[in-house]
């Protein structure tokens, strides 16, 4: 009897100290300045979500010239990346990579090698839109250097973004060889984006071997995906790439099918430019009818 | 039956591998009341209980928001706590424990006040120092009064808020009114400045005739020197003609000098009022600019103000524990960012 009674009140008591440890750290003041670079983040963020790249740009430079102020290393690495997102985004890739040049492993401010692999990995993205293929790369490896550890949730995008420089070069060994890596990385951190872009990107790599039966297998896996995450760009590029390997089993009926869906959900997600390359595609395969 | 029982007592042994349990137990619990004792004691030592505490006190008419183990401060720096609270004549004591580390850095006549690092929450008591000349610089002793200083109310702060939005707002509503109003100086300004605006074509008309008619006068003089060269032989002959015309002539120029100067003379009257209306216009339309500003000004004071309250209700529990710890966001890196879907793969030929 005596001993639960101890007992009660240990376990009372311990459960006390610990709420109050936990209160303790949670009290923890965060300066006004830094504050403010977070709240001009934040709401860069939601108008990102929104589809404010415009918006979403100024504020994220905002939030950039406060960190820079207060020297928040950090928080200067995290909107530089997103900063230079919100500039791809609005088509003004120049200024996008003169952003991610204020980090980098030459600057005197101690940035981690997390953030240096996101900044380089940015780049080789940035350098692959403009097609500058070895560029991209270099920077892509840097990445891949900064990125050693295993914990490294990178991992699958810098291996994914070499796949799609190896697809550009239609070297289709390269592809899939860099696609199964990033798809292994992407299952060990549970990236389902990444997932889909490694499935898609080994279904493009089975097109260009000519083996349309496993790159249907790894493209329907990818759209499933896609359509879980609610992706219209993902989901157009799974139905192109679909298209794609019918027209290349000389299914033409079927692949301008593909293709329609694809222009279909571009044309819903109010994205003229990629709708318009989507039409040249329908055009081509009119053409070589 | 009751042998029987008996019987099974006492050849009944109690398994081997429990033999001393009991003791066991008791060592264990025993260990776990030292620790816990230890734990305890480590807590009070970090709490300061075994640091030595000089008291002093203040007396208030009013505890409100004043709790036992408050914390006081000196400078911002943790210095002693209320030790405790007693309704007296007076009103209320509040006794205080001040550390005797920091006790010589407070003098005699030093104030208390009760603050809030906040809005809401984190209330503590201030030591201040004492006005400048009111009382000498010496160190003060175990059990004297320091004096309260009461501090606002948050009713008191509410209600001095409200007092400074509703001019504010009433002000607006006046200027509000003082737009729409039809006489208001507003309206008026803008009728001036339009009749102002009107006005200038005419002006404008009148300077034309006004050189039409100067031109013309320098035309009727310029034929009346030729026709004065024409006849120059006969002037003598003629004289009293030629002066008869002259006289016409210049009559007539005469008469377009007064013309000219009437015209001038409307003219210039016009541009007066107009130039005259100016001045008015452009000193209501900088009143109606500062009010604007000062409106502006206003507003992002308020703005701030309630921006000081959300921040401070988020730092408080459990609101902090609810909302999204506040935190520099990354967006994530797609890989496929560069990517469009017509270039999922590298120009394909469809095979025939």
């Amino acid at each position: 009897m005596l001993s639960r009674v101890i007992r009660t009140v240990i376990v009372v008591f311990a459960s006390v100290m610990l709420a109050a440890c936990a209160q303790l750290g949670a009290s923890r003041q965060i300066p006004e300045r830094n504050l403010a670079a977070i709240d001009a983040n934040q709401l860069a963020d939601s108008l990102f979500r929104r589809g404010d790249f415009e918006g979403a740009a100024k504020n994220y430079r905002e939030a950039l010239r406060i960190a820079r102020s207060i020297e928040a290393v950090d928080d200067i690495a995290a909107n530089v990346v997103n900063l230079s997102i919100a500039l791809q985004r609005l088509g003004r890739p120049a200024e996008a990579r003169a952003v991610l040049a204020l980090v980098g492993d030459q600057s005197v401010l101690p940035f981690a090698p997390t953030r240096l692999a996101q900044v380089a990995l940015r780049r080789s993205i940035l350098e692959l839109e403009e097609r500058q293929l070895k560029t991209a790369t270099e920077w892509a490896d840097k990445a891949g250097a900064y990125c050693k550890d295993a914990s490294c949730s990178l991992l699958a995008s810098v291996f994914n973004v070499k796949g799609q420089i190896a697809l550009e070069s239609a070297s289709g060994q390269l592809v899939a060889s860099n696609a199964v890596i990033a798809l292994k990385a992407a299952r060990d951190s549970g990236n389902q984006v990444e997932i889909a872009n490694a499935l898609r990107l080994l279904g493009q790599a089975a097109t260009l071997k000519g083996d349309t039966r496993e790159a249907y297998g790894h493209l329907s896996e990818a759209l499933e995906i896609d359509r879980q995450l609610g992706l219209p760009s993902r989901i157009s590029m799974d139905l192109v790439a679909f298209g794609k390997a019918k027209a290349q089993g000389g299914d033409r009926r079927a692949a301008s099918a593909y293709y329609e869906r694809a222009l279909a959900v571009m044309e819903a997600d109010r994205d003229v430019q990629a709708a318009a390359t989507v039409r040249s595609l329908l055009h081509e395969l009119d053409g070589t009818k | 039956m009751s042998t029987d029982t008996t019987s099974l007592a006492q050849t009944y042994s109690p398994p081997r591998r429990f033999a001393g349990i009991e003791h066991k137990v008791n060592r264990f619990f025993l260990l776990a009341l030292v620790g816990l004792i230890g734990l305890v004691g480590l807590v009070s030592y970090k709490q300061g209980l075994f640091v030595r505490h000089v008291p002093l006190y203040f007396l208030t008419t009013d505890a409100l928001g004043i709790s036992k183990g408050m914390s006081v401060r000196l400078f911002g720096f943790q210095v002693g706590v209320v030790s405790g609270l007693l309704i007296s004549e007076g009103g209320v004591k509040v006794d205080l424990a001040i550390t005797e580390e920091h006790i010589s850095r407070i003098v005699k006549g030093s104030r208390v006040k009760l603050v809030r690092e906040s809005y809401i929450g984190g209330a503590s008591l201030q030591i201040l120092p004492p006005v400048k000349g009111e009382m000498p610089a010496t160190v003060i002793q175990a059990g004297d009064e320091l004096a309260f200083v009461a501090s606002p109310s948050m009713g008191g702060i509410v209600d001095d808020l409200r007092s400074q939005v509703t001019p504010l707002i009433s002000d607006m509503r006046g200027v509000l009114a003082e737009f729409n109003h039809p006489d208001s100086d507003y309206r008026r300004s803008i009728k001036s400045a339009s009749e102002f605006v009107q006005q200038l074509p005419g002006t404008n008309q009148d300077a034309r005739s006004l050189l039409k008619s100067a031109d013309h006068a320098v035309q009727s003089a310029e034929t009346t020197l030729v026709l004065l060269s024409r006849v120059g032989e006969q002037a003598q002959q003629q004289l009293p003609v030629l002066v008869g015309k002259a006289a016409v002539t210049m009559d007539s120029i005469s008469g377009v000098a007064e013309q000219l100067q009437v015209v001038t003379r409307d003219n210039g009257a016009a541009l007066n009022v107009a130039l005259q209306s100016v001045p008015t216009l452009m000193r209501e339309a900088g009143g109606l600019m500062r009010n604007a500003n000062d409106l502006v000004q206003e507003a992002g004071d308020v703005m701030l103000e309630g921006r000081a309250v959300v921040g401070a209700v988020r730092q408080v529990w459990p609101i902090r524990n609810i909302l999204e710890p506040r935190a520099t966001k990354t967006l994530t890196i797609d890989s496929f960012e560069s990517a469009v879907p017509a270039r999922s793969l590298p120009a394909l030929a469809p095979q025939p």
